[in-house]
């Protein structure tokens, strides 16, 4: 059963359309890769399916259980379920980690003392546990945001997870956390799952059954991810819009 | 000179403050205030307790007036005695005399003037040398309508530590005008927390008149936190530094609201070798609120340090937040720094917790909470929690 359909999507920022006929399913347990070079507007279709009041859908449609969620707001998109991990979330000044992530979870968990083992646990497992009493994303380092980020997208507890680059600009160790992380208390609970990334870090660590590539805004290829993957790592993304 | 020439000379002061208007803020016409009826028979508890205010909870010491009435006053810790202004003219004069009306001049003007002539009530706090306690005096101010002139001293003697909680708040929304003139004497190695928190309504003035002078090794505190709309506030408090190595914070989180219009701020003077202050403000403006700030340090003795830092925040078109640092440098071996910015919450920022499932109205209620945190910690847990929940308040209030 498709959990996710994207018809002829075209959407951008301001009156720049950045993304264009965009189609694209998701099957219910499918955990796919969405793949790309820098600016070809991976985070612009994830912040679509997520949302985002800033990105402008100018034409197409999203259903998310067969449900038209286009111009659902992005709060009501999260109770349904959506929710992603943004690739470079704002600095919170005086908001503090503990705060916000008390915050998301006490829309699933009543109970303070659940929520406080909730956010323990999660924060041990990536090693954030020393950022909870700071300012969100004050004087965090590369890896440190990307694992308080992902901890955002685990406490709100989604049916669809988009995550958005969780691998650029990182140290293997912090890739290989987060992999462990999504894994152990992510990827049992969801329905699907849509996985960024420009640079292939993180594939080593997750599988997904098939990939989509995004050039220049346009999908140019859909396909299984074994062969993607070999495809763009020996010969990189032109060669597969050269072979279309 | 005698207690009656004292009374006399003050008197005599005042009555050339009574046309004086403030060089700041909205003048006030005070007989006009005067003339307006309070009510005595006000359910003040139940507000108290909608700003956290638990008077039945144990302190040092509790001071309780309503209008020109003094409820009750009591010192419940050693060391800590708490009298009304009154009580402390009439019984003991040879202990006041030194501090009554020595570091504010009733002639300042006319708001301070009236006080000194026709003001009824106030407190005399004193923390005898050497006692500590951290379990707070509560002073609260209540109005219902009409003139409330206080007039308020704390002294804390060398080696003593006091807290005190202050509340004042207008029970009614009928016109009214609150004067607190509070002189405030930190001796050697002393320190004071004074915390004030102001719930007003749209149709008070509000005028405090305060000045602080701290010794040798002392340290000042105080946080100031104003919940409501007033229809003016202006207060420039002074803090004079004439002690070597002594310290000041001072914290002031204003909401301003409806059509308040606040001039306020800190002059802090250093005159003290070593000597350091940090005044720190957030201000929330929303709807047609006006607030002026005023941060001002002065410094004439060597290592003398002040860092002032004034963020505004402006949640609506129509509101405006003016500040005004001032640096006053007389020592070549001093460190002034003011740092300002005024802006409005980020859209990215509500964006991204939008994105997180907080709604609208929470997300920007976090934000001006985290906007106004100004991490400070007081030692005193209950105290910390108190002040937490006001700051919640403050949030939520802000971003209806």
């Amino acid at each position: 059963m498709e959990i996710l359909r994207i018809e002829k999507l075209n959407a951008g920022v301001g009156d720049n359309i950045i993304i264009r006929d965009i189609n694209l399913k998701l099957f219910t347990r499918e955990s796919i890769l969405l793949l790309g070079p820098n600016a070809s507007g991976k985070s612009t279709l994830l912040n679509s399916i997520a949302g985002n009041p800033r990105i402008k859908i100018f034409n197409g449609s999203i259903f998310y259980n067969n449900e038209d969620i286009t111009s659902l707001d992005p709060v009501k998109r999260n109770e349904k379920g959506i929710s992603i991990m943004i690739q470079n979330p704002p600095r919170l000044r005086g908001v503090k980690t503990r705060k916000l992530f008390d915050k998301i979870c006490s829309r699933h968990i009543k109970s303070i003392v659940e929520r406080e083992k909730e956010i323990n646990e999660i924060s041990k497992a990536l090693q954030i546990q020393h950022l909870l009493d700071r300012d969100y994303g004050h004087g965090f380092s590369g890896g440190e945001l990307k694992r308080a980020e992902l901890a955002t997208l685990i406490f709100s507890r989604p049916r669809l997870a988009l995550i958005d680059e969780p691998d650029s600009g990182v140290d293997i160790d912090s890739i290989i956390i987060m992999a462990t992380v999504i894994k152990d208390h992510l990827m049992n609970n969801i329905d699907g799952m849509i996985l960024v990334t420009h640079t292939g870090g993180i594939v080593k660590y997750i599988e997904t059954s098939r990939s989509y590539v995004i050039y220049n805004g346009r999908i140019i290829y859909e396909g299984e991810t074994s062969y993607v993957l070999s495809k763009i790592f020996s010969e990189g993304f032109r060669s597969l819009l050269e072979s279309r | 000179m005698s207690k009656k020439s004292v009374l006399e000379e003050i008197r005599e002061k005042a009555l050339k403050g009574l046309d004086k208007s403030s060089p700041y803020g909205v003048d006030v016409d005070i007989e006009k205030i005067f003339a307006q009826p309070s009510e005595s028979s006000v359910d003040y508890e139940k507000k108290l307790m909608s700003l956290g205010i638990d008077l039945k909870q144990r302190g040092s010491g509790t001071y309780l007036q309503l209008d020109n009435i003094i409820k009750q006053y009591s010192s419940m810790y050693p060391g800590v005695e708490v009298l009304s202004i009154e009580d402390a003219v009439e019984n003991r004069w040879d202990e006041i005399k030194d501090f009554y009306w020595r570091l504010i001049d009733p002639s300042t003007d006319k708001y301070v003037a009236y006080t000194a002539l026709r003001g009824r009530g106030g407190f005399y706090i004193r923390a005898k040398r050497g006692t500590k306690t951290l379990l707070p005096v509560q002073a609260c101010m209540i109005m219902s309508g009409g003139a409330q002139l206080l007039h308020n001293i704390i002294v804390v003697e060398e080696d003593a530590e006091l807290m005190v909680l202050s509340g004042c708040l207008a029970a009614l929304e009928r016109l009214s005008l609150h004067v607190g003139v509070s002189e405030i004497y930190l001796m050697p190695r002393s320190k004071l927390y004074f915390i004030m928190i102001h719930s007003w309504t749209q149709v008070n003035h509000v005028r405090p008149r305060t000045t602080v002078l701290v010794g040798d090794e002392a340290e000042y505190i105080d946080y100031y936190i104003n919940i409501s709309d007033v229809s003016t506030l202006q207060t420039f408090p002074k803090i004079i530094v004439r002690g070597d190595d002594a310290k000041v914070s001072s914290y002031n989180i204003i909401l301003g609201s409806g059509s308040s219009k606040y001039d306020v701020g800190t002059n802090v003077v250093l005159d003290g070798e070593g000597s350091s202050a940090q005044i720190i403000s957030r201000i929330v403006v929303k709807d047609s609120s006006e607030v002026i700030n005023r941060l001002r340090a002065e410094a004439h003795k060597r290592s003398s340090k002040a860092y002032l830092e004034c963020n505004g925040l402006l949640l609506s078109e129509n509101s405006r937040i003016y500040t005004i640092p001032e640096l006053d440098a007389h020592h070549p071996d001093t460190d002034l720094y003011h740092e300002a910015s005024i802006g409005r919450l980020r859209d990215e920022e509500i964006e991204y917790l939008l994105m997180k499932g907080i709604s609208y109205r929470d997300a920007v209620s976090m934000l001006i909470r985290g906007f106004i945190d100004v991490s400070i910690k007081i030692p005193n847990q209950k105290i910390n929690e108190y002040i937490n929940k006001v700051l919640d308040l403050f949030a939520s209030k802000s971003s209806v």
